[in-house]
């Protein structure tokens, strides 16, 4: 019998890792605390205390920012632990529940806050809380739906062995979902969060900053204050706001991530043996401080209660094979034929019917040109980063230093630069169609980059001593060697590319400097354009548009892709 | 027959540098020389220099020192006359089993019809007829390694390195290609001139070399060189075979008679400097019970225990080694012996096995 020692958890209580933790604890507490505070304020406090470009206030706003980016975060995690377990327990449900995450996962995130933000005021009528929620919303549109994914593909791809342990143990459903599925999605679950975060940054001045028709509201915040910044033509404030990012992008990955990413490695289920573990000073001094142990063990002890309070399987009462209920089926296919038909009256009824043809027609014309764009600029992308990619990846000492490099710069919300670029474009009368079209590219670029590097190392050793062997150099190197080793780490690269460009170009085809408007003809120009004028319709019409495109370039282009690269190129 | 060798290799020395800016000696004071129709084995276990060595051959990387010459002349990068056979067979999953062999005639510029014609016909020798647009992905491992053979046959290289090329094969298939390849090589029919083969298995070194070098560890150098002048085809079970296997295995366990200044090859005791090898206890605890056991009784003849317990020299030499370094067994001349310490360990251990058995079926 273990003796019961009161302190045990405490007994070292002022260890150097404590002290830090303390201070990491407290100081998220009070900071959550005084970024909340203001959530019941009128929407009229916004007007009292405007924003200001002193940087002096930037540390709040950078608060505030990131409470929203956080808050966001944790409703994504609560979204993809419910839906993507329903869609993948379910095999009803998931026939339907998965396309419609891979339809809104094509949706412009922009599209999102231009046509919920009228909802979320309605929900807390003039108040602050209203805006909130719509900047949070539209910030969980960028990352919930590539998280929910993930761990959708990770429950469906548990190894069989484990679910048979864990049937033959006759865990319960919720223990089998705490103590197996969940710790094996973690992983993937924890670097598509990481993706998000990157993709959530960079529609922070449009998530904060929200201006459709007549509602205008700018939520404090660093989105805001860029805002302000363009509008007053400050460029020194810019500069304020891109140093301020540097540093919070720093913090968060050195805070959050990186102890995420190490601490998550332990429940990878193939180790490589030889693969450098993943190492972080964050959670080192998590896991040497009393006071984390014993908030986790809190935890632990909750996973364990509800684990003996929800019932497990008892013996099988039925034999193995259950029926599937034919009366059900029937009810879940006549509920999903009334919300395809709903769906398709909405359509019909408020959007073709007051859509002219010419309209459409010229819509599906500027797709074309925007599509046009994303693929000329990933293939100009590519001649650029796929050697610089080959040459790095290929030098592990370049390598490790480029890499991080490219990870943080994919990090970075390009669109902070995109002053500078308009303000250069109105300097010197250059053509908005095609010089506009490189900021699309400038935050997207970069998955091209490290997936490259990434591929371009994992070329095993005694390959590239054939390659040397046989003396095969140049093109034809590249030809039959190293272009095909990277190929599929490329097309992943190219397809998340691809897939930014096509949101950022909402952002970037529409740039604004003070009242200088630098226009390039474009799909996402016309979307910009229809949200800033409150056009419902022409907004619908440019998202539906885009989301169409986006969904069939995907389809029929990227996904065919990706399994030919994968089947035929991949490495094993 | 030509009396210049193929390959000379005098006084080679290789190091890298470590992290810590000192630098770790792989390879000193070798030499070597491969003349023309002969099979010469570099034998020895992991970290022993073999593979490094090959590399240097190969012109895949530069010795620190020394001088490496191919048909008289200082190989400085990839020659084009030495071709290489890897262990973990290197095909490029892209590429079918006719693309794979051409890879390196078309790097040699040849037209298309030469390039078409030589592959076909290494294919076709190395019995792999047919199976000329198949990716590797959908060949056995033997039929892979066949694919090696023959892309490293059809540039016709004068010099044909192998680096373990049967160590990732099952025994049955790695014996067939190696019959395979020793028929190809007696009758002729290849276009090679001299092959240096890279392995830790005696018994394979025995037979397929005409001189097997036998390498020493930390640094890497040659211990010894033997000649094998059986004839072909050689019979495992011939008892001048078994000898000289028998004999390899007394020169690999000796105790070293200079050596490397400051450096000890086996453990009489435990010297400073002395690389501890790893190895599991199990693996420790299993050794001592396998040879305190019948037919062994305490003292096994280690090319027997090897074939026995179905191990490598690789995997036996390290865990025999640090039973000598614990003073559980001693090792000479070819034979593991158990002190008293090891045997009351061995006894003392089944005991408790015994009485672990007993109780559970007490319960």
């Amino acid at each position: 019998m273990k003796r019961f020692e009161p302190f045990l958890i405490l007994r070292d209580l002022a260890t150097r890792w404590d002290v830090l933790a303390f201070i990491v604890v407290i100081g998220l507490i009070v900071f959550l605390g005084e970024t909340s505070r203001g959530l019941f304020a009128p929407l009229t406090a916004l007007e009292t205390t405007p924003m200001s470009l002193d940087p002096l206030h930037l540390p709040e706003y950078a608060a505030r920012t990131t409470f929203r980016m956080f808050a966001a975060l944790a409703l994504s995690l609560v979204f993809t632990l419910t839906y993507a377990t329903w869609a993948a327990k379910s095999e009803r449900a998931g026939k339907l529940l998965v396309p419609i995450l891979d339809i809104l996962q094509s949706v412009p995130i922009l599209g999102f806050i231009s046509v919920t933000v009228v909802f979320f005021m309605s929900l807390a009528p003039g108040r602050v809380l209203g805006a909130e929620f719509a900047a949070i919303f539209a910030i969980f549109t960028s990352q919930a739906w590539n998280m929910a994914f993930s761990f959708y593909q990770s429950l469906r791809t548990v190894p069989t062995e484990l679910i048979e342990a864990a049937e033959s143990f006759r865990l319960s459903p919720w223990m089998r979902f705490w103590q197996l599925e969940v710790p094996f999605g973690m992983p993937a679950l924890i670097w598509n969060m990481m993706m998000s975060m990157s993709g959530g940054w960079f529609f922070v001045v449009a998530s904060e900053s929200i201006s459709v028709g007549h509602t205008t509201v700018a939520l404090p915040g660093v989105g805001s204050y860029i805002a302000l910044a363009i509008e007053q033509k400050n460029l020194t404030a810019i500069g304020w706001a891109i140093a301020t990012m540097l540093i919070v992008i720093l913090a968060y990955d050195q805070l959050i991530f990186r102890p995420l990413v190490a601490w998550v490695d332990r429940f990878r289920v193939e180790q490589e043996p030889g693969a450098k573990v993943p190492d972080s000073w964050a959670l080192t001094m998590f896991r040497r401080s009393r006071i984390i142990q014993a908030a986790t063990l809190a935890f632990h002890a909750a996973v364990m209660f509800t684990s003996r309070a929800v019932k497990r399987k008892d013996e099988p009462e039925a034999p193995l094979s259950v029926k599937p209920k034919r009366s059900f089926d029937w009810l879940w296919v006549a509920l999903i034929v009334a919300a395809v038909v709903a769906g398709l009256w909405h359509i019909v009824v408020v959007l073709i019917q007051n859509t002219p043809l010419r309209e459409a027609l010229q819509v599906c014309g500027l797709a074309t040109l925007t599509m046009l764009r994303v693929f000329i600029l990933i293939a100009l992308a590519s001649l650029i980063w796929v050697p610089i990619g080959v040459w790095v990846g290929m030098r592990p000492r370049a390598a490790q230093i480029v890499q991080p490099i490219a990870q943080f710069m994919a990090a970075f919300p390009a669109n902070l630069l995109f002053p500078i670029a308009v303000y250069g474009i109105v300097k010197w009368k250059l053509n908005p169609d095609i010089y506009l079209s490189p900021l699309m590219i400038l935050g997207t670029q970069w998955y091209i980059l490290f997936n490259v590097i990434a591929g371009a190392s994992s070329i095993p050793a005694e390959m590239r001593y054939v390659a040397a062997n046989f003396r095969v150099t140049g093109w034809l190197w590249w030809r039959k060697v190293a272009l095909p080793a990277i190929l599929p780490f490329y097309v992943t690269g190219a397809i998340t590319a691809s897939g930014g460009s096509w949101n950022a170009a909402i952002v970037a085809e529409l740039a604004t400097w003070g009242d200088t408007h630098v226009q390039a003809r474009g799909l996402g120009s016309y979307i910009a354009e229809a949200t800033t004028a409150g056009d419902f319709h022409r907004i619908v019409l440019g998202i539906g548009t885009m989301s169409l495109f986006v969904v069939v370039i995907n389809r029929f282009f990227w996904r065919p892709l990706y399994y030919y690269a994968e089947r035929k190129y991949r490495l094993t | 027959m030509n009396t210049s060798p193929l390959l000379q290799c005098t006084d080679v020395r290789k190091a890298f540098p470590k992290p810590d800016g000192a630098e770790l000696l792989v390879l000193q004071g070798m030499n070597l020389e491969l003349r023309e129709g002969q099979i010469v084995g570099l034998l020895g276990r992991s970290g022993s220099g073999k593979s490094t060595l090959l590399r240097l051959i190969a012109g895949l990387s530069e010795p620190s020192a020394g001088d490496l010459q191919y048909l008289g002349k200082p190989i400085a990068g990839p020659a084009p006359g030495i071709a290489m056979v890897f262990q973990s067979f290197a095909l490029f999953p892209w590429l079918t089993v006719f693309e794979n062999v051409a890879l390196g005639l078309e790097a040699q510029r040849m037209s298309r019809a030469e390039i078409r014609k030589r592959s076909l016909a290494a294919i076709d020798l190395i019995g792999l007829d047919g199976f000329e647009s198949a990716y590797p992905r959908e060949l056995s491992g033997g039929m892979r390694q066949r694919v090696g053979f023959a892309r490293a046959l059809v540039v016709h290289p004068n010099i044909l390195l192998m680096d373990e090329p049967f160590s990732a094969l099952d025994v049955l298939t790695a014996e067939t290609l190696r019959t395979d390849f020793l028929d190809l090589w007696a009758e002729g029919r290849m276009p090679i001139k001299g092959v240096i083969l890279v392995t830790h298995n005696i018994e394979e070194a025995v037979l397929m070399c005409d001189r097997v070098l036998v390498f020493g560890s930390n640094p890497g150098r040659i211990l010894s060189e033997i000649k094998v002048t059986l004839p072909q085809p050689r019979n495992r079970l011939d008892p001048s075979f078994r000898e000289l296997v028998e004999r390899i295995y007394v020169e690999m366990t000796a105790r070293p008679t200079g050596g490397a200044p400051g450096r000890k090859e086996n453990f009489p005791g435990l010297g400073i400097g002395s690389v501890l090898p790893h190895v599991s206890s199990n693996l420790l605890a299993g050794l001592m019970e396998a040879v305190a056991a019948p037919p062994f009784n305490g003292k096994a003849d280690l090319p027997e225990i090897a074939s026995d317990l179905t191990m490598e020299i690789d995997e036996l030499f390290p865990v025999a080694e640090t039973l000598q370094m614990l003073r559980f067994a001693e090792l000479e001349g070819g034979d593991l012996k158990l002190t008293e310490d090891g045997l009351a360990f061995a006894v003392q251990k089944r005991g408790a096995a015994v009485e672990l058995r007993f109780q559970g079926t007490a319960k």
